[in-house]
């Protein structure tokens, strides 16, 4: 099978360069050194690796950026964007595949393969500063035998976790709810006791008036006429409670979330609207870098014809030395070209020196000049790039604060409504307590006074009721739940929640298991088939620390090795052995397998039997195993095919 | 309330190596209110 790659401003590399792979085969990217062969492999595994989710990952992102696959923020110049172009792209295809990635030097994404798996970044690609050997070499912040990682991140372990992680934070939520609705619970009982307690209170009250109304016969239609009213403002006092109850309810339910959200965004809106104002005037901006351009320009178009100059002067003066050098024992020789006056080697050899001098001054100048210039280049785009994005943001939350107002807009109309409809109750109520003081004259003082009291038990059954309303739902996740159901909602949930993260848990233990097994297997079979009998029963233990067994010349015998005492050679064997066991373990349907550099760190012996497995594993998985080789008189990258 | 609760989902979630992690959060979150709302229903 044959793949294509093709790259454009790639890493060292400018301009768009095709290169062929073939499967079942050794590829060999060789180049002089930073002559762009690494670049070429970094493009590979970038298409490989670089996927939609591993671009929300921060830990895939930081593994791409060790592996140069990423731009480190912190350092452009030195990124996986050539420092010429704004934008590098690379495009795969393969088996009927076409996968393209292509990416801003700022790293924004402008598309992503759609196969890729970041799963390639840890298995499917070795270097200096893979995982593997970054570790084995105590550049990792793990300790050199702890391989955790290799079946946690890589299986399904990690993900599960994940899960589990999640939900105990809803538990948490969950847990906060119960104990909201006990006390809720428990506040309804109080509140309906009081309620019974005043109700009892009142019926005693309407007892005692009867009497008084059996007594006081004379009062007659002035007491009719009073209970009339009485019992509309019972009625009215009612009304307004569960207006007033419902008012709450908007507000809790509907208004204090999308309110609080309007109230952020309009916040977010006028600092960014500073932030933008604080930029400054763009073509204020524009004129004075526009300026110290011309003037980083002006000078360098000064240094360069100077070394022009010199250019000028070196070329005559390596005529001369050429001229002169089968004389340079004589002190002095007759001009070469007036053939009358006398020539000095040795003064022309100074001066040719003097000459060379001058131009690697000039030249670092020239260099010192061109970067001023791009250094204004850049801090003109990324002002641009910025005031853009503030716009943009600006724009959105424009965007935003109109759905948001929109949001609130309905429930605030309702709650105005309902407040004019409890006004209107209020105002005859007022209109009913007026008639009643006119009914008063008419009645003894023995009644305005028991009915008085029963006015204000009354006033306080309609309080109970109303604190009542407002307890009648509890906040559980992002649901109101009606209180008398609350508690037993946030047990059953509990029970879930519990039995799911211990199931997540459980779960990522056994991914944990079986990946350790699978890849204890595929290790002891490589190490046969490499015929590295220096080591024998490498493994994962139950911790996941990494166990090898190491030959002792002077006992003859294998005895237990801790890693980080292996020698640079003994590392890269172990390194090399956990790399394809891993390729094999979990990426073994994507036949590419990347190495960069170390083969050449092998001893020959060791190199050789290296190069030897990996052509029949290219032979035998019909893999694109790539991998780059130094050649010193070569220029741009070409491929070897073994 | 369901006899298997939320594993059946978590064995799905984990299985899709194309989610994103606020996706996963995002379905779990809405697995949890479905719950929620038939114990109360």
């Amino acid at each position: 099978m044959k793949a294509s790659l093709e790259i454009e401003d790639v890493g060292g590399l400018r301009g768009s360069r095709q290169y062929s792979l073939e499967s079942g085969r050794l590829n060999i990217v060789e180049s002089a050194n930073a002559a762009g062969k690494t670049s070429v492999v970094r493009a590979l595994a970038s298409v490989l690796s670089v996927s939609k989710e591993a671009f929300s990952d921060d830990n895939v992102m930081k593994e791409a950026q060790k592996l140069g696959i990423r731009t480190d923020p912190r350092n452009p110049r030195e990124g996986f964007v050539n420092v010429h172009s704004d934008q590098a792209a690379v495009q795969l295809g393969y088996d009927g595949k076409k996968e393209r990635y292509a990416v801003k030097k700022n790293g924004n994404p402008v598309e992503l393969p759609q196969f890729a798996d970041s799963r390639f970044l840890l298995a499917g690609m070795m270097s200096n500063d893979s995982r593997i050997l970054r570790q084995l070499h105590g550049l990792d912040e793990r300790e050199a035998d702890d391989f955790k990682w290799a079946v946690q991140e890589l299986s399904s372990a990690d993900r599960y976790e994940r899960i589990a992680q999640f939900l105990k934070s809803r538990g948490e939520d969950v847990s906060e709810s119960l104990l909201q609705s006990q006390r809720v619970v428990k506040q309804t009982k109080d509140l309906e006791k009081q309620k019974s307690d005043l109700g009892k209170k009142r019926m005693a009250l309407d007892t005692k008036l009867a009497g008084l109304q059996r007594k006081y016969g004379d009062m007659g239609r002035a007491l009719a006429r009073r209970q009339g009213i009485l019992n509309q403002l019972d009625e009215l006092d009612g009304k307004i409670n569960a207006q007033r109850g419902e008012i709450s309810r908007i507000l809790r339910e509907e208004l204090e979330i999308p309110r609080k959200d309007l109230n952020q965004a309009l916040e977010k809106k006028k600092r960014l609207e500073k932030e933008l104002a604080d930029l400054g005037d763009m073509n204020q901006l524009r004129k004075e870098i526009s300026a110290q351009q011309k003037e980083a320009e002006s000078k360098l178009e000064d240094l360069t014809k100077r070394r022009n100059e010199i250019d000028g002067l070196l070329n005559l003066f390596v005529t001369a030395e050429a001229a002169l050098r089968e004389h340079k024992q004589d002190k002095h020789v007759k001009c070469i070209l007036c053939e009358e006056g006398s020539l000095s080697y040795d003064k022309i050899n100074k001066r040719l020196a003097d000459y060379r001098h001058q131009r690697e001054e000039l030249n670092a100048d020239i260099g010192d000049a061109s970067e001023a210039i791009d250094r204004l280049r850049r801090k003109l785009e990324k002002e641009d790039e910025r005031r853009e994005d503030l716009r943009q943001a600006i724009k959105d939350l424009t965007t935003e604060i109109r759905n948001l107002s929109d949001a609130v807009a309905n429930p605030e109309k309702q709650v105005r409504l309902i407040e004019a409809t409890v006004n209107g109750y209020e105002e005859t109520k007022k209109k009913l307590h007026g008639e009643l003081e006119l009914t008063k004259e008419k009645i003894s003082k023995e009644w305005t006074d028991t009915e008085a009291e029963r006015s204000k038990v009354s006033e306080n059954i309609g309080k109970v009721n109303q604190q009542v309303g407002q307890l009648a739902s509890v906040q559980v996740l992002s649901i109101s739940v009606e209180s008398s159901k609350a508690e037993a909602a946030c047990n059953a949930l509990l029970k879930v929640i519990e039995d799911s993260v211990s199931y997540a848990q459980t779960k990522a233990e056994e991914e944990r298991q079986e990946a350790a097994k699978k890849f204890n297997d595929r290790v002891s079979s490589l190490l046969k088939s490499l015929g590295f009998t220096e080591f024998r029963n490498v493994r994962l233990n139950k911790d996941y620390r990494l166990y090898a067994e190491r030959f002792n010349p002077r006992t003859n015998d294998y005895v237990a090795q801790q890693l980080k005492t292996l020698a640079t050679s003994e590392k890269l064997v172990i390194a090399l052995i956990l790399q394809v066991a891993l390729k094999e373990t979990y990426l073994p349907n994507l036949p590419f397998f990347v190495i960069d550099d170390v083969i050449e760190d092998f001893d020959e012996d060791r190199r050789k039997k290296v190069i030897d497995y990996l052509v029949q594993k290219a032979r035998d998985e019909d893999w694109f195993v790539v991998t780059t080789r130094l050649v010193e008189e070569l220029g741009p990258p070409r491929i070897k095919y073994m | 309330m369901p006899e298997q609760g939320l594993k059946p989902s978590i064995d799905i979630l984990a299985a899709n190596k194309s989610l994103q992690s606020r996706q996963i959060e995002e379905r779990l979150e809405s697995e949890l209110l479905r719950i929620l709302k038939e114990t109360i229903s």
